[in-house]
């Protein structure tokens, strides 16, 4: 049963979370904060970025603001299932006898960072399949339950793409969020150099434990949604179905697959975080336009006419936002981050 | 909570006011201006309480179901505009959780009322959009305006027509009734009649009220002219006269009963008896048959038929004398029966001749009875035709005036030029100025409608003037009778 205590508590950790990975992080603040909501909600993470934007620094400060096990797993084309999930090997008991022990591989941490992703075959990347849903895995006739709270961050490099294994919709669908790491401004870049020449050492400290992490989880579901709120997430999934009868005119001209049910789910668990990061007790409109981004960009494939129109998936969110809210269609100006800009 | 939403309450319900009776407003205008438009049409002024009911009702019926139905605020309306000051969808979750009272439904709606209480009602906005209101506007402007338009003036255009048409209905009637007297009143023959009544009904039964006053014009033509064949086909006058003119015993008779002159018929008929009557034996009878023989031929000639009361007499007179000369051959003294054949003949004839005229009078009758209806009908058309020849000539008229001072400014121009060319010649000057206004006059009395690069004019141009001129040679009488028909009908045809 959640107390205030708890409230108080969710509210001041968020803070400090978020100022402490701040130390580490310069700019990027959007990403920072949807990677800490779905850490919290207890979804993975899909970051894509050019090289040395900062995807790898990030999930390293969260490993250490949350005080859990971090592993990197650094995908590569002859990366086997076993070197991820972990293998049976031989070894002597003291009895000079030959038993089978397993041996866990890096996926048994708390926090994984799957370094370049889409490297890695596909076979390879299926074995994360389990890990991320069901937090377990199967190696032989062994089932072994993976430590909570469990937290994929995978990334992916948008530029190489030859000798590359696109993930396929089922494991995207698994991430709770996309999120785009942009090129830093000027002003960050300046001050990241600077902050380089002094040291590139990370200098986050602990803020909570897993086991706090957890109870912030269970303090987050207890914000109230609204039936009108919830009714709006959900038209916005459905929204995104070409094929389904009442669905707008640019999602059968703009969409070729729409999102699957799990992106409701991320929208309102998401939602119950942000709400509650923000010091409020219901989710709001707001909140679901923002987190439509992130939950969406990786669940919706845009069609021909959408690519030949070069339109972005955020553009298409934007439009769509847009229809839902009563508001005049326009095509918006495209940014990486997929905030909403209009075109004046 | 309703103590804090309440101000939000009123200020919305006073939106919903606007709105409803912006509404309301429209509608019964809108049913006002139908209405009047209906009554400007049948040129009816209807009462004012009328039109206050016709606008009223709409206007109160609409205003109180939209407030009461579609606009009043209900709560949740009111807390989802108060959310959208700013709060974030406090209210309306809190709202929508008022019953249950868990741990963190209690902070909510703490937190909500909290924030709702710095909420000021002048920070929610009220939303009004514009084209109801400019539709009210237009629609309420457009009813008022209407309402000080005289009711007469759409009602007289519609009028104004169906005057003109009664007016002609009026005629035509008038017409059949007055030419079906004259048959039955016309002292002919009942053939000829019957024949008149023929012609009579088919008039009545051509003439529609769609025709054209031309075409109603052409159709009466028509039926004038077939009056006339048949009255000229009763009147065997002038064909028996002028074929009894061939041949020199009857020559002076046929010349009088051309002329329809009795007393010249009396005159020529005795000469003739004074002729015959001075031969005696085989003179006598050779003169009788000859002049039998030339009234034999002459009526062969004339193409008339037996039964015409003038072809009888004749036939009869010619019998007789063939009789007596076959006497008189045989040396009977027919002086006797002579003169009273001639003395009998006479008789006939002049009857006969007295028919015919007064059949020729009929005609003419006949005649100006349609004449006038004629004129009637093409009065009221020439009016409206010179109507129209008017402002025509009025704006050819303002056309000529401003080609007139264009052409007198070029020659005035040109007669500068002239005189300061021509300094030597002293009347240059007035020549040029003479010559200018000479053209300008030619060109104001004529217009030029000809165009002598093409050849051709529109005939839209000429019609009413040709049409003009038609009428006014008509009503001088120098258009043939025989034409006025055909005439009709290219005019009637030409206007479609």
């Amino acid at each position: 049963m959640v107390n205030e205590k708890d409230i108080q508590f969710f509210g001041e950790k968020c803070k400090r979370v978020l100022a402490e990975i701040g130390k580490d992080m310069i700019g990027q603040q959007d990403v920072v904060e949807c990677a800490v909501i779905a850490m919290i909600s207890g979804g993975n993470v899909l970051l894509e970025g050019i090289p040395g934007v900062g995807k790898t620094r990030l999930v390293r400060s969260m490993g250490r603001v949350f005080d859990l096990p971090f592993s990197r797993i650094q995908f590569t084309p002859d990366l086997m299932p076993a070197d991820v999930t972990g293998t049976n090997i031989i070894e002597k008991d003291a009895d000079g006898r030959n038993h089978l022990k397993f041996q866990p591989g890096p996926i048994f941490s708390n926090i994984v960072l799957a370094d370049e992703i889409n490297r890695a075959t596909p076979k390879t990347q299926s074995a994360l399949l389990e890990a991320m849903q069901e937090h377990t895995v199967t190696a032989g006739c062994e089932t072994y339950k993976l430590d909570e709270p469990f937290f994929v961050l995978a990334t992916q490099n948008p530029i190489e793409q030859d000798g590359t294994y696109p993930l396929p919709e089922a494991q995207t669908d698994r991430f709770m969020f996309k999120l785009d790491m942009r090129f830093p401004t000027v002003t960050e870049l300046t001050e990241i150099v600077n902050m380089t020449q002094e040291s590139m050492d990370e200098i986050a400290s602990v803020v909570l434990s897993g086991k706090e992490l957890l109870a912030m989880r269970a303090t987050a579901k207890e914000v109230l949604v609204g039936s009108d709120v919830m009714n709006y997430a959900v038209k916005l999934v459905v929204a995104t179905h070409p094929e389904r009868e009442g669905s707008p005119a640019l999602t059968k001209k703009l969409i070729r697959f729409g999102a699957s049910p799990r992106a409701g789910q991320a929208l309102i668990t998401a939602a119950k975080v942000r709400a509650l990061m923000a010091g409020r007790y219901n989710v709001s409109y707001d909140d679901i336009n923002v987190l439509a981004y992130p939950v969406l960009r990786h669940r919706i494939k845009a069609s021909f006419e959408a690519i030949t129109d070069k339109l972005s998936v955020n553009d298409i969110i934007t439009m769509l936002l847009d229809e839902l809210n009563g508001k005049k269609v326009a095509e918006p100006v495209k940014t990486d981050t997929g905030k909403k800009k209009k075109n004046k | 909570m309703k103590k804090l939403l309440h101000p939000f309450k009123m200020k919305l319900i006073w939106e919903a006011f606007v709105k409803s009776w912006v509404v309301a407003l429209t509608a019964g205008a809108v049913c006002e201006f139908i209405f009047l438009l209906i009554m400007h049409l049948l040129a009816l002024e209807p009462d004012k309480w009328l039109i206050a009911v016709v606008f009223g009702i709409p206007f109160v019926l609409s205003g109180l179901l939209l407030f009461g139905l579609r606009h009043y605020p209900n709560m949740k309306r009111v807390v989802t505009r108060v959310d959208e000051t700013g709060l974030e969808e406090r209210v309306i979750t809190m709202l929508e959780y008022k019953e249950n009272n868990d741990f963190v439904v209690e902070l909510q709606r703490n937190d909500a009322l909290k924030h709702l209480e710095k909420v000021h009602p002048k920070q929610m906005k009220l939303t009004f959009r514009k084209k109801p209101f400019i539709l009210c506007a237009i629609v309420v402007s457009l009813t008022v305006g209407f309402m000080f338009v005289p009711y007469t003036i759409m009602g007289s255009i519609f009028a104004a027509e169906s005057s003109v048409n009664e007016e002609e209905a009026q005629m035509i009637k008038e017409l059949i009734e007055e030419l079906r007297q004259k048959v039955k009143d016309t002292e002919v023959s009942d053939e000829i009649k019957e024949q008149l009544n023929e012609v009579v009904d088919e008039l009545e039964e051509n003439l529609s009220e769609e025709d054209s006053t031309l075409e109603k014009t052409a159709k009466i033509s028509q039926a004038e002219s077939e009056i006339k064949d048949i009255i000229e086909n009763a009147v065997t006058k002038n064909k028996i006269g002028t074929a009894l003119q061939q041949y020199e015993s009857t020559k002076a008779l046929g010349n009088a009963i051309s002329d329809g002159d009795t007393d010249a018929v009396s005159e020529a008929l005795s000469d003739m008896q004074d002729t015959l009557t001075a031969l005696e034996g085989q003179e006598q009878g050779k003169q009788l048959n000859t002049v039998s023989s030339d009234i034999a031929s002459a009526l062969a000639l004339s193409g008339v038929e037996a039964g015409d009361a003038l072809y009888d007499a004749l036939h009869t007179f010619g019998t007789s004398l063939t009789s007596e000369a076959t006497e008189a051959v045989n040396g009977v003294d027919v002086d006797t029966e002579v003169s009273s054949s001639v003395s009998q003949a006479e008789t006939e004839i002049i009857a006969a001749l007295e028919e015919q005229a007064s059949i020729e009078a009929t005609a003419e009758q006949f005649g100006d009875i349609i004449d006038e209806t004629k004129d009637e009908l093409l009065g009221n058309e020439s009016e409206k035709s010179e109507e129209e020849s008017k402002s025509e000539d009025e704006k050819s008229s303002e056309e000529q005036d401003g080609e007139k001072a264009d052409g007198e400014k070029a020659d005035s121009e040109k007669a500068d030029g002239e005189a300061s060319g021509n300094e030597m010649s002293g009347g240059g000057e007035s020549q040029g100025g003479v010559e200018g206004e000479g053209d300008d006059s030619v060109s104001s009395k004529t217009e030029s409608i000809y165009d002598p690069t093409s050849g051709s004019v529109k005939y839209g141009e000429v019609f009413d003037a040709y049409y003009g001129e038609y009428l006014a040679a008509l009503e001088a009488g120098e258009v043939p009778d025989d034409l006025q028909a055909i005439i009709d009908q290219y005019y009637a045809a030409l206007n479609k």
